[in-house]
Order: structure tokens, then sequence, then C-alpha cells
């Protein structure tokens, strides 16, 4: 469990993002996903304690996403993506597959993580399940 | 180098009969190098004593965590600033909207207080910092963001192989469910990690952390486990409630080491204190 500390607004964010009644995930500057909620588990399929971290080269194996009518989205126009690269915040309906194989219509409001001095430190993403 | 305390009290100064033995001044430590040359570590109440025996260093740097009253009152009042000649640099946190002068500026001046910083005599420099690191003269400086409200930093200092750490306004273990062995997740673990000296806030009783979660301050019980986990050599507490007495900080002191396993010494700060830090 030891090792350095992230900034603190990245801890504040995920203390936060803990309390927090709807699905939230946390990505740091290199794009590792770093942290989800409880309330995120269900949609990815497994719990943050089940799996810990995932670099940013394996999300793209692991997660889908798509537009809605099941077409490949363009990486720069994923919202959590987008957020994190042109630091601007961005909402999607998306199409999304977690762990567990089944696909989802979800809303995703995703934003950058920008501390003083206009440092990148992440980004991170809202996301709510869209009744079918 | 040799670190005295100024000031320990916190939020508030706070002299009077209860508190005359650890202190009644708020926040102000020097740290200085065995070349002489000096940093200051806040602004609190204490620095007005510390001004006088500042001015034979011909430059003074001023190492503010954050802009609370309790952390800056003493300008008005630091000898330097009123000296001309004399080479004062203020280094504090920026911010996302106004800069470190512009801020500082709205205590030292009208209403709040008669001289403005454009007519202090001094040769006088501010410097706005963000994490990172940067060089003192003898010191290197790493500063940090850490929990507390407003931008707050905590500061790690070596001079040589001594090295010390400076956290007065610190809730470490806020949201944080594995604290302190979280450490990935732990505010300012990497600027006290196996420091020589840790001076750490330690503001609560147990009791009084309870109604004041998201404060920003912490208790001595959590400070310990902060150095714990850290490994430092050594932990003096800091920033003392107002509503402390000397005795109340005697017996959780003295509780404290009757209920933990003590890896390093725990010295409540006092006033006048001195340490000198060596490896």
């Amino acid at each position: 469990m030891r090792g350095m500390p992230e900034p603190v607004e990245v801890i504040l964010l995920r203390q936060w993002a803990s309390y927090m009644a709807y699905p939230v995930w946390i990505m740091n500057a290199g794009g590792d996903l770093i942290y989800f909620n409880e309330k995120a588990a269900p949609l990815i399929g497994q719990t943050y304690d089940q799996i810990g971290d995932i670099v940013v080269d394996d999300i793209a194996a692991l997660f889908e996403t798509t537009d809605l009518d099941g077409s490949p989205l363009p990486n720069d126009e994923v919202p959590i993506v987008r957020a994190l690269l042109q630091r601007e915040p961005c909402f999607r309906r998306v199409r999304f597959r977690g762990f567990d194989g089944i696909w989802r219509i979800i809303d995703t409001s995703a934003f950058p993580i920008t501390g003083a001095g206009d440092r990148n430190l992440g980004a991170a993403v809202l996301f709510w399940e869209v009744e079918p | 180098m040799k670190v005295t305390l100024w000031g320990t009290r916190g939020s508030l100064a706070s002299p009077g009969s209860t508190t005359v033995r650890y202190g009644g001044d708020t926040s102000c430590v020097e740290v200085r190098a065995s070349s002489g040359e000096i940093l200051v570590l806040d602004a609190g109440t204490g620095l007005r004593r510390l001004g006088p025996s500042a001015l034979s260093a011909g430059r003074v740097d001023l190492l503010l965590t954050h802009l609370h009253m309790d952390h800056i009152q003493g300008l008005g009042f630091f000898a330097p600033l009123f000296t001309p000649g004399m080479e004062v640099h203020i280094w504090g946190p920026a911010s996302t909207a106004a800069g470190l002068k512009e801020r500082l500026g709205r205590y030292l001046s009208p209403p709040l207080f008669p001289v403005p910083l454009r007519d202090l005599p001094c040769k006088l420099a501010i410097h706005d910092l963000l994490p990172g690191d940067i060089e003192i003269g003898p010191f290197s400086i790493n500063a940090d963001f850490v929990c507390h409200p407003d931008f707050t930093l905590g500061y790690r200092i070596r001079e040589g192989d001594a090295v010390m750490a400076y956290l007065p306004d610190h809730e470490p273990e806020l949201g944080v469910r594995d604290f302190p062995e979280a450490t990935r997740w732990t505010s300012g673990f990497d600027l006290v990690a196996g420091v020589d000296l840790l001076i750490h806030d330690a503001q609560y009783t147990n009791e009084q952390y309870a109604t004041r979660v998201g404060w920003g301050h912490c208790t001595m019980e959590h400070a310990l486990s902060l150095a714990t986990v850290a490994e430092v050599g050594r932990l003096v507490t800091f920033h003392h409630d107002p509503s402390n007495t000397d005795e109340m900080l005697d017996e959780i002191a003295t509780s404290l080491r009757a209920k933990r396993h003590m890896p390093c010494p725990l010295t409540p700060g006092t006033e006048g204190a001195e340490f000198v830090v060596a490896r």
C-alpha cells in the first residue's frame, strides 16, 4: 500500500467520489485509471478493490466505448479522453461495455483535473446508466 | 541546521496563565543554516520577537504555508520589513486568482493595517510558489500542496544531509479509509517521509476532532500515526488549539505515550524550543 501520494487535488477528488451516490471514475495525467467508486462497480463489472489501477495501455482492451449506433468512437471523442487530452469538459451519451461484457447506454460528463499553475493532474468522469 | 520555535499556537494568539508554558504566539519557526542563512517558516505573531535577531543576516527568506490570519499576522511587526537595505523574500502559495502580492496586500493595507506593502523600506521580493523544488542559499526545499482549506503548502527542507518537514496545518487522514497505511492517498506523505525532524499539526484532542472533521487540522495521535509510517526521526507537534491548556497538552502527550508504541521522540512544540537537525 505504501507509495508516494497523489497530488492533493486528486486525493480530495477521490475522497469526494467515494461518498457520491453516482458512478465516478478518475484517471491520472498519464491516462491510467487510478480510482472508481462503489457506484461505478456494477457498470464496470468489478470493484476497484478487486482490480486496482489499470494502466492506460490496458484500458482500451478491457473496456469498449462506441457511439449509440454501435460504430467505433474515435479516441479523441471519448469524453474522458477528450477531458484528459484537450483539457476541456465533455458530455456525451455512449454505449459502454465493462468487465461483465454487457453493453449499457450511459450518459457521461467528463472534466479535466487542473490544479493551480495550470497543472494537468488527470481527468474524471461522472456517468449514469440510461434506462433502456 | 538549527530550528527555533517562535510561535506554536494555532488559529488565534492565546496568551495567559494557562498557555504560558507551551506559548501563546501563533505559527513561526526559524531555521538557521550552519553558515548563518535564515529561513523563517510562517509569519504568525511569533514573528515579532524573531525580527531583531534576523537583522544581522542581511537577507531573510520567509516561507508562508498559507494566508490564514494566524500565519501572516506578524508581518506588520517584522523588523526586517521596516529596515532600509534589508533583503526580504516572501514565498507563498500561488492561487488560481490573485497573486501572492495582491493577497498579502489585503492585510497590509488600510483599514486592516496602516502601512501598505508598497511603503515598506526594505528590498522586498514576493514569489508565488507552486509544488516543486527551490534552492535558497544552502537550503534545498520541496513544496507541495497539502490537505487544508485554501491553497496551503507544506515544506520539506534539506541542508546537507539534515532534513526537516513543516506541515503546521494539515488534516492527513481526511477520508482516507486506511490511514496511515494508504500512503498513496495520504496528503503530505512524500514531504515527511524519512525526515529527521517533523513539525506537524496536532491542533485537536480526539474529542474536538470528532466535531471538526474537514476543518483542516488533526490530532496528536494522527500526527504520530503519520510520523510512524513515514519513519521520521523526531515529531514535534504544533498549532495547538487556543483552548488547549498546558495541562491538557501534557495529558494528551502522556496518555499517547502510554497507549502507543513510540517509534520516535514525541515533543509537543514549546515556544522557544530549539532543535539541532543533523544526521
